[in-house]
């Protein structure tokens, strides 16, 4: 990534300064708007906020490839004050269990960048899912009185630190793909191929923006869906070792035609099935797009470290940054000769060997005569 | 009679003791659902999302 304005770390580093939970995702849409404006690159919304984003102005009903990252992170929801002043918080997404233990410190960002401490005292009817949990009834005391409910609470970690090799934030999840698909759309912004970024909402409650988009038909059936995630590291997707091409997540098995997109990218890859968690790709293949995917290997993931406690997620840098080659380079690619049929050694006839195993002798396997599958 | 298999044979037998026909009958695809109320609550109810200036509409 060479462009001479901007670094793919300084636009994570802005999104990540922003709060963001499911249904709280204006501040981070705007900051993407912001950069499109900035880059001169097209930007429209639908109906539900999810942008799109291209250098073209392809619109997504003719897009050949879209890459999906979404806006959104796990969270909080102050929805009302209790008549004892204390007010009732929702979690959106799968949170870390320790975020509901009472006296845990929560954030309540307000705007114009100002925000209050809230304490949890109690949290009830907690649903217990693997490493996290959620609740509809997390009572909170805030250290002031807040009037403009609802509004998002979030965890107490940092917003972002770059400490060399790795990148630290609350929500690398997934706004590492955000600023991965925008640093790319800058990075490839002459190429002028049918190639679009979308940036989803409400992702971590159901990947519901990408339902919407899929169902609704907004985007041209025929592209290729590509999901850009952050997604929990494991011995077969080791940080480090580069930006993983995925070939599935927790409840689908992705696309080998999308996939090889992907796969003429000679740079710092590993390839693997990230099964922890489920991702957009999921929604575009149930509504019979062709979907593949790339992940980087997270650690905290939820914000949320393998002892338990709360922390930043963290991504390996040279990780991100072989994820925005990748992308750059496919939106750099001549798509149509990118699209052909690749060729396929496997469905050549093997003659040679056929030849050697073809049988001589009456008694295979045994002495007697067999039956013949092939006649 | 086997007795008892191993774990990765458990799979394979099961597979092969189902019901074929039901098996392989298209699954549901829970994601393929409309998700009605999160639309409602997704859909934009002002002009400056998410900025003030006009946007261009994707969906038309």
């Amino acid at each position: 990534m060479t462009h001479p304005d901007i670094h793919p770390v300084d636009i994570l580093e802005t999104l990540c300064r922003i709060p963001t939970v499911s249904y709280y995702e204006r501040g981070v849409a705007r900051a993407i708007w912001q950069f499109c404006a900035q880059f001169d690159l097209h930007v429209a919304s639908d109906r539900w906020g999810n942008l799109f984003a291209s250098a073209s102005g392809v619109p997504p009903s003719e897009a050949r490839v879209a890459f999906v990252a979404h806006m959104d992170h796990p969270g909080f929801e102050v929805v009302e004050r209790n008549p004892d002043g204390t007010y009732r918080a929702v979690s959106h997404g799968g949170v870390a269990r320790v975020a509901f233990v009472p006296g845990m410190n929560l954030g309540v960002p307000l705007a114009d960048d100002d925000g209050v401490m809230a304490v949890v005292t109690a949290a009830d009817d907690l649903e217990k899912r693997g490493r996290f949990a959620s609740s509809k009834s997390v009572t909170l005391e805030l250290e002031e009185p807040v009037d403009d409910l609802p509004c998002m609470a979030i965890v107490p970690v940092p917003d972002f630190v770059y400490d060399g090799g790795w990148l630290r934030g609350r929500a690398l999840d997934d706004l590492a793909g955000c600023a991965t698909i925008l640093a790319a759309l800058i990075d490839a912004k002459d190429s002028n191929q049918p190639v679009i970024g979308i940036f989803t909402r409400a992702e971590e409650v159901g990947l519901i923006g990408a339902r919407l988009i899929a169902s609704e038909r907004v985007l041209n059936p025929e592209c290729i869906v590509v999901s850009v995630e952050t997604s929990l590291k494991s011995d077969a997707a080791r940080q480090g070792d580069g930006v993983i091409i995925r070939v599935g997540d927790r409840m689908t098995t992705f696309d080998d035609f999308a996939e090889s997109l992907l796969r003429p990218y000679s740079g710092y890859v590993q390839r693997a099935l990230m099964s922890a968690g489920g991702c957009e790709a999921s929604a575009f293949a149930a509504h019979g797009y062709r979907v593949t995917g790339t992940s980087l290997p997270l650690g905290a993931w939820h914000n949320m470290e393998d002892d338990g406690s709360l922390s930043m997620e963290y991504v390996s840098a040279l990780d991100f940054e072989a994820g925005v080659e990748l992308v750059s380079e496919v939106m750099r690619s001549d798509l149509s000769e990118l699209m052909q049929e690749a060729p396929k050694p496997l469905a050549a006839h093997p003659e040679a060997e056929a030849e050697r195993l073809m049988l001589n002798d009456a008694d295979w396997p045994t002495e007697a005569p067999c039956e013949c599958a092939d006649e | 009679m086997i007795r008892e298999l191993p774990m990765a044979s458990r799979l394979e037998s099961e597979v092969m003791r189902s019901d074929l026909s039901k098996l392989m009958q298209e699954a549901p695809k829970p994601l393929a659902a409309h998700p009605e109320a999160e639309a409602e609550r997704l859909m934009l109810d002002d002009a400056d999302w998410p900025m003030e200036g006009p946007c261009e509409c994707a969906d038309g």
